[in-house]
């Protein structure tokens, strides 16, 4: 018997490209990482030209108040793409194996679909709040 | 002599057991030489995770010895025992030592150790860089301590702030000591989870996919990538320091042009993402563990894995919460503010996981398993407290309290401590044979668990009284004697319980009761060889077709059904399986290296290199660099017999 002669782990990988499979389970991390970065840097330094923390915001960066919040927007936009192809690639491949994928988890294929679902579900609730910061929270105080 | 054909060619598959013929083979071809030549050059990864284990539990109690002189000087006020200058060496050394010298390598250890066995493979993928990483993280621990006894230790902290760290106001050498055994560290880390990576991504049973690892690959594996990207940023931080100190640059000196909170943001992108890397591992050691104890798998385990991964990523999106108190601005905070308060949820999963497999098994009560339990006890009270501060009003009143210190214990000791403790009672038999005692493992267990509450806990409460952190006495009147004393005599008690730890180890290793394969009926692979395991694991290379193999007769949770005891026979060298990355579809026989001193001699020569920089001796350097790279040269030399150089066809 040759050591792969035993059930495949993931009988329905041809179901699930491995790009989308990534795209599902990395857009929600790598837009907030993108996300994270910009917008800081952006909301510091607007308050931080220099040395000194300003009162107000730094004239002429008032675009920063919108173009953040539609960045934030964007990126949830994006993530919940990634939850949908995630969520598709799931229902094609949720037959792989026996019992439910959170427990046994046999399956490669739909493990990884899972994964996607619920990481992008977990990182736009993140940009949700980030959004609402955006609103809420005073720019320089 | 094994040929390049050797290589492509398909292994017979066969059963075989620990008394045939073919492990007399494997034990000759794999065991560790004699002598001081095979005591320096072994690349076996069991002895170099035992290595791991005793180096990081003698920093361990090195830290511990420290903890307790600071506990005495500030068990009452206007304590003596120590100046201000020795107090603030011994509290940074006691941080560097407890964070860096002692809970990520006690986890490499486990892990050293435990991996091959668990992924079902002959050893870690890369033997000699493991090797190698190993001594640069005994060397790296011995040049910070070597500064400590001289008196020129770091002396500002773990977090080493700035400017209190540049030349001006710290003009010894105790700086330098920190920034360059804290980078020669960093190269130990980075080539180890490197190794990690490598050997969880290629060598494992055939049949073990991704969604099968075992959760003690997971937190590892995890850990290893963070590493990888935390790292470069302390370490480019602590060169910069360096520069600084020694070169006349201005990366951090403001009056200059240089940006002091620059520190900060570099330091704390490495280091929040490092206090996930030592708890991770440790969370998924009781993850594997605990259901062992309750009879039954893990409650939602591919949540938990999901868990410990989102967990890492997002670690690296909340490192701003360690500067709430710099005057950043609000919004900008408010983007980390955000992310601290949801990584909450996957450690959530992790831990309603762990109670719902309590809750649903059959707990059975010993050592081991309540070192488990209390350990997610402890874990909701550092998580709750940690979730505190990561709002930024309550985070404002208690910045540098004792709150803080209490926060931060209850998570690396709670965290990380008790599950190490749990791990030693669950591991010990398979790597020495022997059961540890039963009888002083619940006076330890008692002892640690009422000692570390009684200790730490009141900490929170010197916090919430106003008491700052790093102060090396305090005056009368101000209503923080009773606290301070309680703290010292439970950090006492504790230590107490930890020395029955090593009385119990010492006494059990060779007398306690023979263990046998598989004393605990557990369901992983380490659990099929015998106890210590043979040089080589396993006879033959298994494969699986569950996340349990041993428990699949009772389980009965898929088609397959693993082949512990029959499987791909390779003896023609030191050689394993390597598999596919996602399938575990094996794919090529991979001829591993023989032990070899050049791992050694090449962590020697890198330190030297170091210990030049230190002293500014371009004559240390440029010898140090010529040996290390002769000894390099000796190390990878293409070989014949690894099928690295192919002799010219007449």
């Amino acid at each position: 018997m040759a050591p792969n002669a035993f059930p495949h782990p993931s009988p329905q990988r041809d179901r699930a490209s491995a790009l989308l499979l990534a795209l599902g389970f990395a857009t929600g991390p790598v837009v907030l990482a993108l996300l994270l970065t910009i917008t800081y840097a952006l909301t510091s330094y607007r308050c931080f030209p220099d040395g000194t923390r300003l009162e107000t915001p730094h004239a002429g960066w008032n675009w920063v108040s919108t173009a953040v919040p539609l960045m934030y927007v964007a990126g949830i936009a994006l993530t919940a793409i990634a939850a949908l192809i995630a969520w598709r690639l799931w229902q094609r491949t949720k037959d792989e194996g026996p019992g439910a994928t959170i427990e046994l988890g046999e399956g490669r294929t739909r493990f990884l679909g899972v994964w996607g679902l619920i990481t992008s579900a977990l990182f736009i609730a993140i940009l949700a709040f980030d959004l609402i910061n955006t609103f809420l929270v005073p720019t320089c105080a | 002599m094994v040929t390049v054909a050797d290589y492509s060619r398909v292994p017979e598959v066969t059963p075989a057991d620990y008394g045939s013929p073919l492990a007399e083979r494997l034990e000759t071809l794999w065991e560790t030489k004699p002598g001081l030549i095979g005591w320096f050059g072994t690349v076996d990864h069991k002895e170099i995770g035992l290595r791991y284990l005793v180096t990081s539990f003698a920093f361990l109690i090195l830290g511990g010895i420290e903890a307790a002189v600071m506990r005495l000087q500030l068990s009452w006020h206007d304590q003596t025992v120590l100046t201000p200058t020795q107090y603030n060496e011994l509290f940074s050394m006691h941080g560097v030592t407890m964070i860096f010298l002692y809970a990520m390598p006690v986890l490499s250890g486990f892990s050293n150790y435990l991996w091959p066995l668990i992924l079902g493979s002959r050893d870690m993928a890369l033997p000699r860089l493991n090797a190698f990483s190993y001594w640069l993280y005994l060397f790296s621990g011995l040049f910070l301590y070597a500064g400590f006894i001289i008196g020129a230790g770091p002396n500002d902290g773990w977090f080493n702030y700035v400017p209190y760290a540049s030349k001006p106001y710290n003009p010894g050498l105790n700086q330098d000591f920190y920034a360059l055994g804290f980078i020669l560290f960093g190269l130990s880390q980075t080539v180890g989870g490197i190794n990690f990576m490598v050997t969880a991504l290629r060598t494992r049973a055939p049949g073990m996919s991704i969604n099968r690892f075992p959760m003690m690959i997971w937190g590892t594996l995890t850990a290893s990538a963070g590493n990888l990207l935390a790292i470069p940023s302390v370490s480019l931080a602590f060169f910069m320091l360096w520069t600084d100190r020694q070169l006349g640059t201005h990366f951090y000196n403001a009056p200059e042009g240089g940006q002091p909170l620059l520190w900060q943001h570099l330091f704390w992108m490495f280091g929040h993402p490092w206090v996930y890397a030592i708890v991770l591992p440790a969370m998924s050691m009781v993850s594997d563990a605990l259901p062992v104890f309750c009879r039954r798998p893990l409650v939602a385990q591919t949540a938990v894995a999901l868990a410990t991964v989102v967990t890492m990523i997002i670690g690296f999106g909340v490192w701003v919460h360690h500067m709430f108190a710099t005057g950043l601005p609000n919004l900008s905070m408010s983007f980390f503010n955000a992310a601290s308060l949801i990584i909450v949820v996957p450690s959530a999963i992790s831990v309603f996981a762990w109670i719902a497999t309590i809750r649903t098994g059959r707990f059975v009560l010993c050592t081991a398993s309540l070192f488990f339990a209390s350990f997610i006890f402890l874990f909701v009270i550092g998580g709750v407290s940690g979730f505190l501060t990561a709002a930024i009003p309550v985070d404002w009143q208690v910045t540098d309290t004792y709150f803080v210190v209490g926060h931060i214990h209850y998570v690396l000791i709670g965290i990380n401590l008790f599950a190490v403790m749990g791990g030693i009672y669950f591991w010990f038999p398979k790597m020495t044979g022997h059961m540890l005692n039963e009888r002083l493992g619940r006076w330890n267990f008692w002892l640690m668990f009422a000692g570390f509450n009684l200790g730490f806990f009141p900490m929170h409460i010197a916090g919430l009284l106003g008491m700052p952190r790093r102060i090396y006495t305090f005056p009368d009147g101000v209503g923080w004697n009773i606290v301070n004393l309680i703290t010292t005599l439970g950090a006492y008690l504790f230590a107490i319980g930890f020395v029955v730890l090593l009385a119990n180890v010492l006494l059990s290793r060779k007398h306690g009761a023979v263990a046998g394969p598989n004393p605990w009926d557990a369901a992983g692979l380490e659990w099929s060889v015998p106890s210590p395991p043979p040089p080589y694991n396993f006879v033959v290379i298994p494969t699986v077709s569950s996340r349990h193999p041993l428990w699949e007769d009772r389980l009965r949770e898929t088609e397959g059904h693993s082949s512990i005891h029959e499987g791909a026979v390779l003896d023609a060298d030191k050689e394993t399986l390597g598999v596919s990355t996602m399938d575990a579809i094996p794919d090529v026989i991979l001829k591993m290296p023989h032990d070899s001193v050049m791992p050694f001699v090449l962590a020697l020569c890198i330190t030297g290199v170091f210990v030049g920089l230190l002293l500014l001796s371009l004559v240390a350097i440029g010898t140090s660099l010529v040996l290390g790279l002769v000894a390099a040269l000796v190390w990878l030399w293409p070989r014949a017999e690894l099928g690295q150089r192919t002799e010219a066809v007449p």
